[in-house]
């Protein structure tokens, strides 16, 4: 929220900066400010999260004394009601204080549906996600508040791992990886397109961006072990050969924007970024927490460099963790990683002055 | 003024004649990084990865070889990296804030100190003695360094202590005398806290305060809810319970008023509304009452939303 001094100011340093004019419509500026719901500080998302969660555990429980939940019936009714008014809730009030109870019908109409589905005698096991998966695309389709699509965002990918899992499918996990990388590549190094291509995208933009980042961590999360699929290992360095393409393509767009365009110097930094990430290259959540790190901080995305950072170091200590030593080769190993990162640290910024890049 | 983020030229776009190629020219200006951030990232990459590998390769060295290492290398070890540790937090002529870090991992030696002599004398002391002789000790360091992460450690360890000596020793206390006292005690280092920063203009940082805040209201509503859920108690035990919350709420709800703080006019009615929930609830468990539960919930949570938002408008107009 701003006023109408501070909107001119940022209007004018604008200018100045890209050299031209802009003309903007201030009164819907102003309006825009006010509404403006990411500048809610966080207490207020995290009670309106709260408050759906507590209310909805409260309303399971009255079903389940009421006996409501034994009559299927009335459990699909339930849910599409409730799936409904959520999304209408959200469609003509766009504001933060509907956001509790929008996102309380929500959650529950996924959890008495799949009640009522689990009713029929016969059912394959992938039915209610797949189900899921629908009623997601559904509400990314219509919805466009910030709290919704970013829920049904990762409804989307969770379902999407479920029903792998559950045709025994895993190593179309790798798959999934490969592409929520790209997708997250592709929002994060086409912000200013995405942004002015239509105004309801825009608007939720930074909901399918955060939605996506956690997606790609969620599905990570599950290549990290080697206990939690049941996949042939040789997947996993096809699934970090694409990660590492798509950070060396990242490395080689950054490199171009700023003007270094040595072919010598480039191979060099590609080469090395290659053999460090090569010898990883049996666990994809390294490379994968590497690439969501680099992109955040190639657009400033704060949540994404915080979730990257965590996940980063997650990564290599599983790694670490589950690699097949023992205790002393590992502790060497992990020296002569040490050693060599620090060289590479004193090649890169003892030698130059001006700046350059790895 | 503050800089300009993502989200003033999100609305700017909306709002305006950008096109894509100006929108993406002053993101580049304004919000994405800049070739020297990205050189101060990757210097601290490197670094960060090359220095943690290395010291978490050498820990991992001895922690192969610890079962021959002779008692007196053991304790030799980690004693001497306490001293170092202290040694060059007096000595070196650094920041401030490098040495308080330096210090806090001085503090946590200390405990890995106690662990080691505890293992190798075989002391079988509870868990709880331990985590008390490392709170003891390191207190004068926290007092000193006055560093809030490592009084946020010490109070850490102060609760963990405290919940150590219920579970391992007084047994037979009712688990609302540890809720209560954790939560008095909580809540009186937070108003100590809160008065150094007003009247004493005391610079205490937001996430240090808050985070008490949190810990007190986790207990207070814990000890609340005990009471409310199970009926065994007598008067005397409820009253100083009762008598603290309402102090302890008042003073915050006040002190929140006064700041014009979204944080406590958040917490505390957040709190009151799980404490009115299980008294519902403990006027009769039945099907009816967990529906008005349920609305009794998204309409509280709904109004101190509304309320909310209605004083960080006032916020920014007074701004």
């Amino acid at each position: 929220m701003k006023n109408k001094q501070e909107i001119h100011e940022i209007i004018d340093r604008v200018q100045s900066k890209i050299g031209h004019d802009v003309s903007a419509d201030i009164p819907a500026l102003e309006i825009a400010y006010q509404d403006e719901r990411n500048g809610q500080p966080l207490t207020i998302k995290i009670l309106s999260i709260l408050g759906g969660v507590l209310a909805s555990l409260a309303f399971v429980l009255f079903l389940y004394l009421s006996r409501l939940d034994r009559s299927q019936s009335a459990m699909y009714i339930f849910s599409a009601a409730f799936f409904l008014v959520s999304i209408g809730i959200n469609k003509r009030y766009d504001k933060v204080i509907l956001d509790t109870i929008s996102v309380c019908l929500y959650i529950l109409a996924y959890v008495l549906f799949s009640i009522a589905l689990n009713m029929h005698t016969i059912i394959t096991p992938y039915l209610t996600t797949t189900f899921f998966l629908i009623f997601a695309l559904i509400t990314l389709l219509i919805c466009r508040s910030y709290i919704l699509t970013f829920l049904s965002v990762l409804i989307f990918f969770g379902s999407c791992i479920h029903i792998l899992f559950d045709t025994k499918n895993d190593s179309l996990l790798h798959l999934l990886i490969i592409a929520l990388a790209s997708l997250n590549c592709y929002m994060m190094l086409n912000e200013a397109k995405i942004m002015t291509l239509k105004r309801t995208l825009a608007n939720r933009y930074l909901a399918i961006r955060t939605g996506l980042a956690v997606s790609l961590l969620m599905s990570l999360y599950f290549v990290s072990r080697q206990t939690l699929i049941d996949t042939n290992f040789q997947y996993n360095w096809l699934c970090s050969a694409g990660l590492i393409f798509l950070i060396i393509w990242i490395i080689n767009t950054i490199l171009n924007q700023f003007d270094r365009k040595q072919t010598d110097k480039k191979i060099l930094i590609f080469v090395v970024v290659l053999i460090s990430l090569g010898f990883t290259a049996m666990s994809p959540a390294i490379t994968g927490a590497l690439l969501l790190l680099l992109l955040s901080f190639k657009v400033n995305y704060k949540t994404g460099i915080a979730l990257g950072i965590i996940s980063f170091i997650y990564a290599i200590g599983i790694f670490y963790y589950d690699l097949n030593m023992n205790l002393l080769h590992k502790s060497m190993t992990m020296f002569l990683a040490g050693l060599f990162f620090l060289l590479l640290y004193l090649l890169i910024f003892r030698k130059s002055t001006h700046h350059e890049k790895a | 003024m503050k800089d300009i983020e993502r989200k003033d030229l999100q609305l700017l776009s909306k709002n305006s004649d950008m096109s894509e190629k100006t929108l993406n020219h002053s993101l580049r200006e304004f919000v994405y990084p800049t070739e020297d951030k990205w050189s101060r990232f990757i210097q601290i990459l490197l670094l960060t990865l090359g220095i943690g590998l290395m010291a978490t390769g050498i820990v991992f060295f001895f922690a192969y070889n610890w079962d021959q290492l002779d008692k007196f290398i053991k304790l030799g070890l980690v004693q001497g990296l306490v001293v170092i540790t202290i040694a060059l937090t007096l000595i070196l002529k650094i920041e401030p804030l490098y040495k308080n870090i330096l210090l806090s991992g001085g503090a946590i030696l200390v405990g890995v100190m106690f662990a080691v002599f505890g293992q190798v004398y075989q002391t079988g002391a509870n868990a709880y003695d331990f985590f008390l002789v490392w709170t003891l000790f390191i207190c004068l360091w926290v007092f000193i360094s006055d560093f809030p992460p490592l009084w946020i450690f010490f109070l850490g360890l102060i609760n963990l202590t405290i919940y150590l000596y219920w579970i391992q020793v007084a047994r037979n206390w009712d688990f609302i005398y540890l809720s209560a006292g954790l939560f008095v005690l909580n809540g009186s280092v937070l108003l100590i806290s809160a008065w150094l920063a007003t009247q004493k203009q005391k610079k205490i940082p937001d996430y240090f305060t808050n985070l008490i805040a949190i810990t007190t209201a986790v207990w207070s509503v814990l000890s609340n809810v005990n009471w409310i859920m199970r009926p065994n108690y007598s008067f005397t035990e409820i009253a100083p319970i009762i008598a603290a919350s309402i102090l302890f709420y008042a003073i915050g709800i006040r002190y929140g008023t006064q700041q014009k703080s979204v944080f406590y006019l958040g917490l505390i009615p957040f709190c009151l509304i799980i404490i009115c929930s299980a008294a519902l609830l403990r006027l009769n468990e039945g099907m009816e009452m967990l529906l008005i539960v349920t609305l009794f919930i998204i309409t509280s949570v709904s109004a101190v939303i509304f309320n909310l938002i209605k004083i960080q408008r006032k916020n920014s107009y007074e701004k």
